[in-house]
């Protein structure tokens, strides 16, 4: 067995191989398991059938109302999250004391499932999107404010000296120079929030709705459905990478003098 | 040295610094004092820690000191002020702009009108032989030549003080000595006062007027030497025998220190 | 010196945070129904601290946390070192993985009590599943980012590939493995707090979800306190772990700072 450092194929040739190698496998389990082990479909749907949901879920439209529900209940959660945290950040950045006091806290309080709140949230805003939209924001809102914290923080002190020494206006360099500095640190926690935004509204839906791909997971459950929750499954991982492919797109985009980042 | 002197006038004036940490009371420069000349270019030679990076954060206003006082033209220095420049040893560009918009930073956070810096940019980046990288990227340039983007934008707004903190430092020995010809020819063209920290004998004797030693900390200045190589110096100076001499006692100095 | 004064302030912050919780209910009439007073909210906490049920709850979430914790954790550990050492495990396993990431892990809590049932073993489950990416992939990270001249030095020395693992590769990827450690943690908590919310039968999700459903705020407040408690107490143990385990780290800051 080699070490995983020497080997002379290229990268594409790799990633070739190794997604034909993996899927590969995987199907031929999943195709092995249900049909000739007829492995129960309430335990692992044979695949024609999770093919079959999809194609009613998507092209017939049976999933779409749902599809919308979540993105956009998730989308605008992001919005007010990451809005609120991006600005916040930049306030208590800006202020030492303020800073050196919040910080460990936050910090300290990242290891506490802000879903816990998911079931207050429900009680205060009802079934309906709003709650979902509250809860992504909770969720989002941290990561992102911490992140911003952080990338403030590490702006190089001399480029602050620099600035000082011109008198610059604290709104300028927070413009023109912490806020770029920060930009890495903002990117890769939004793509926290993305990820912690889906998970705070899918528990909002698993909770409580009426709509939403989560609804739909946990409403089909009931009926043993299993192949239409695979398909809202797949749905739901779909959007999710589909969300942080676009941050790291934007990020390489805005970011385009980085050439660290491969 | 040339007619027209517009560089400002440094005084340093039993400048004393004292900071704390957490083994007490520092005492980082004590009872200091030296003058830059208008239009001089004094380097100040000194060990590792013997606190000339202070000395630069209190000349460009960044700081100020225990006690004693800082003047350029006779003015007190309270806080940073528009008629200093510095260069610093990281080239410390903005990463995401591009040469051109760099150099033009002191412009755009004095609040100046970039159209009326566009020339002198232009000029100054001539004057470091960068003239054909405007829209470059940090990145894209080598060690040496953000550093001499760093050096264009110490003097965009033209400053009557420059200072700097042993901006070679972080180059190899041979861009080094391309960066001291570089200077050497901006400096004799503008003709701006520098006050300029380093630990290398060598440049220390081949770009300035006046050396201050300063010994290890507490930081106070042992020795003012002048340098009375005639101008413009070239590298096979460097080889002369006024030159070596003035090395050599240099370095039998800082045996002392 | 400086962290009691910070602490201090902390607390102090703490203490004005509470001081205008009291203050917005009084000024804008709050009804308890809304918005729990400190007062009712610390009386709750009172009285569970007496409470032996709550020590059965607290014990409940706990363990499901830990068992599902270090299932995922050693698995994922496991996983990490085969797929470092081994190409084709590599090409096997990481891809399939990789996309199975995308899924958010909570989604399948409805699959797991239909394939589990319901109680201990179901929270477990998603647990254990939650914590292991995160692991998983800081430990493949961290594992890749050794010493190259280390490993050229035993392999001259002909020791043997476990050898490398064990005594360049593993310590290399520490800093990388505890960071995973704590992501771990942390999705494993979210993890076992929503199983028990769906799967209700104990723990301290199932009281959020309960006392939310009964609109009896004061405890829901409660329980969310304690659970943060949890939290940062497991937080924390995690921390003193690595600081114990990497013990060289402190010695660096120490020698730094001399």
């Amino acid at each position: 067995m080699k070490s995983s450092a020497e080997t002379n194929i290229s990268p594409l040739g790799w990633a070739a191989y190794a997604s034909i190698l993996s899927f590969g496998s995987l199907g031929a389990a999943w195709c092995l398991a249900s049909y000739y082990f007829n492995v129960p479909d309430f335990v692992m749907p044979k695949p024609h059938l999770v093919g079959a949901a999809l194609k009613t879920g998507w092209i017939d439209g049976l999933l779409w109302q749902h599809i919308a529900f979540t993105v956009e209940a998730t989308l605008k959660g992001l919005a007010v999250g990451c809005g609120i945290g991006l600005i916040i950040g930049i306030i208590v950045a800006e202020i030492p004391a303020l800073e050196r006091i919040v910080f460990p806290i936050v910090i300290g309080i990242q290891s506490v499932p802000k879903v816990a709140v998911a079931p207050l949230i429900i009680v205060y805003f009802g079934f309906g999107i709003e709650s979902k939209i509250f809860t992504v924001a909770v969720l989002s809102f941290f990561p992102i404010f911490i992140g911003t914290l952080r990338g403030m923080r590490a702006t190089d002190a001399d480029l602050l000296d620099l600035y000082r020494s011109f008198m610059s206006s604290r709104l300028h360099t927070v413009l023109h120079v912490r806020l770029p500095s920060a930009a890495t640190y903002i990117f890769s926690a939004m793509q926290v929030a993305i990820v912690l935004g889906l998970i705070g509204c899918i528990t909002s839906e698993f909770i409580a709705s009426t709509q939403g791909l989560g609804f739909i997971i946990k409403s089909r459950a009931g009926e043993l459905d299993i192949a239409v929750m695979f398909a809202a499954i797949l749905t739901l991982s779909l959007f999710g990478t589909l969300g942080v492919a676009a941050v790291k797109m934007l990020e390489r985009f805005v970011l385009f003098w980085d050439q660290q980042r491969k | 040295m040339q007619n027209i002197t517009i560089g400002a006038e440094l005084d340093i004036d039993k400048v004393n610094v004292t900071y704390k940490s957490r083994r007490g009371d520092v005492n980082a420069l004590s009872d200091l004092s030296f003058r830059v000349r208008r239009g001089e270019f004094v380097s100040v030679l000194g060990p590792s820690g013997c606190g000339k990076s202070t000395l630069l954060r209190l000349a460009s206003g960044l700081m100020q000191p225990t006690s004693g006082e800082l003047r350029l033209n006779g003015d007190a220095i309270m806080s940073p002020r528009p008629d200093v420049g510095i260069v610093f040893q990281k080239p410390t560009l903005l990463p995401w702009k591009s040469v051109l918009s760099n150099v033009l930073v002191p412009i755009r956070a004095l609040k100046r009108s970039d159209r009326d810096y566009m020339q002198t940019a232009m000029d100054l980046l001539r004057l470091v032989g960068l003239q054909d990288f405007p829209n470059h990227f940090p990145n894209e340039l080598s060690g040496g030549m953000q550093q001499r983007v760093a050096i264009a934008r110490g003097f965009i707004h033209d400053p009557n003080l420059l200072l700097m903190d042993e901006p070679f430092a972080a180059l190899d020995a041979m861009t080094r000595e391309s960066m001291m010809l570089e200077l050497q020819k901006i400096w004799m063209s503008k003709q701006k006062s520098v006050l300029f920290i380093t630990h290398s004998i060598p440049e220390a004797v081949f770009l300035s007027d006046r050396i201050i030693v300063m010994s290890n900390r507490p930081g106070r200045v042992m020795h003012e030497i002048d340098v009375n190589i005639p101008r413009p110096r070239n590298i096979e100076d460097m080889g002369s025998s006024a030159f070596t001499e003035l090395a050599g006692k240099l370095r039998r100095l800082f045996i002392g220190l | 010196m400086n962290t009691w004064i910070e602490r201090a302030q902390q607390l102090l912050i703490a203490v004005v945070l509470i001081i205008a919780w009291w203050a917005v209910i009084k000024i804008f009439d709050i009804p308890g129904y809304l918005l729990p007073s400190p007062y009712s909210v610390g009386n709750t906490l009172l009285k569970q601290a007496a409470n032996p049920e709550m020590y059965q709850t607290i014990f409940s979430t706990l363990s499901s946390l830990l068992y599902g914790y270090l299932i995922g954790v050693s698995v994922a550990f496991v996983l990490g070192c085969l797929v470092v050492e081994s190409k084709f495990a590599e090409a096997l396993l990481l891809p399939a993985i990789t996309a199975l990431q995308s899924v958010p892990k909570i989604a399948l809590a409805p699959f797991i009590f239909i394939w589990i049932g319901f109680g201990q073993p179901a929270v477990i489950t998603l647990a254990a599943l939650s914590a292991y990416f995160p692991v998983l992939v800081n430990t493949i990270a961290g594992l890749r980012s050794y010493d190259r001249d280390l490993e050229g030095l035993f392999q001259t020395l002909r020791l043997s590939q476990l050898s490398i693992l064990m005594n360049v590769k593993i310590p290399a990827a520490l800093p990388q493995i505890f960071a995973g450690l704590e992501i771990g943690l942390t999705f494993a908590l979210i993890g076992t707090v929503v199983m028990e919310f769906m799967v209700g039968i104990s723990g301290i999700g199932f009281v959020i979800q309960e006392s939310a459903n009964s609109a009896d705020l004061p405890l829901n407040f409660a329980s969310i306190v304690i659970l943060a408690i949890i939290g940062i107490s497991l937080s924390s143990v995690i921390r003193s772990l690595r600081r114990r385990v990497m013990f060289w780290e402190t010695q660096r800051e120490t020698a730094r700072n001399q």
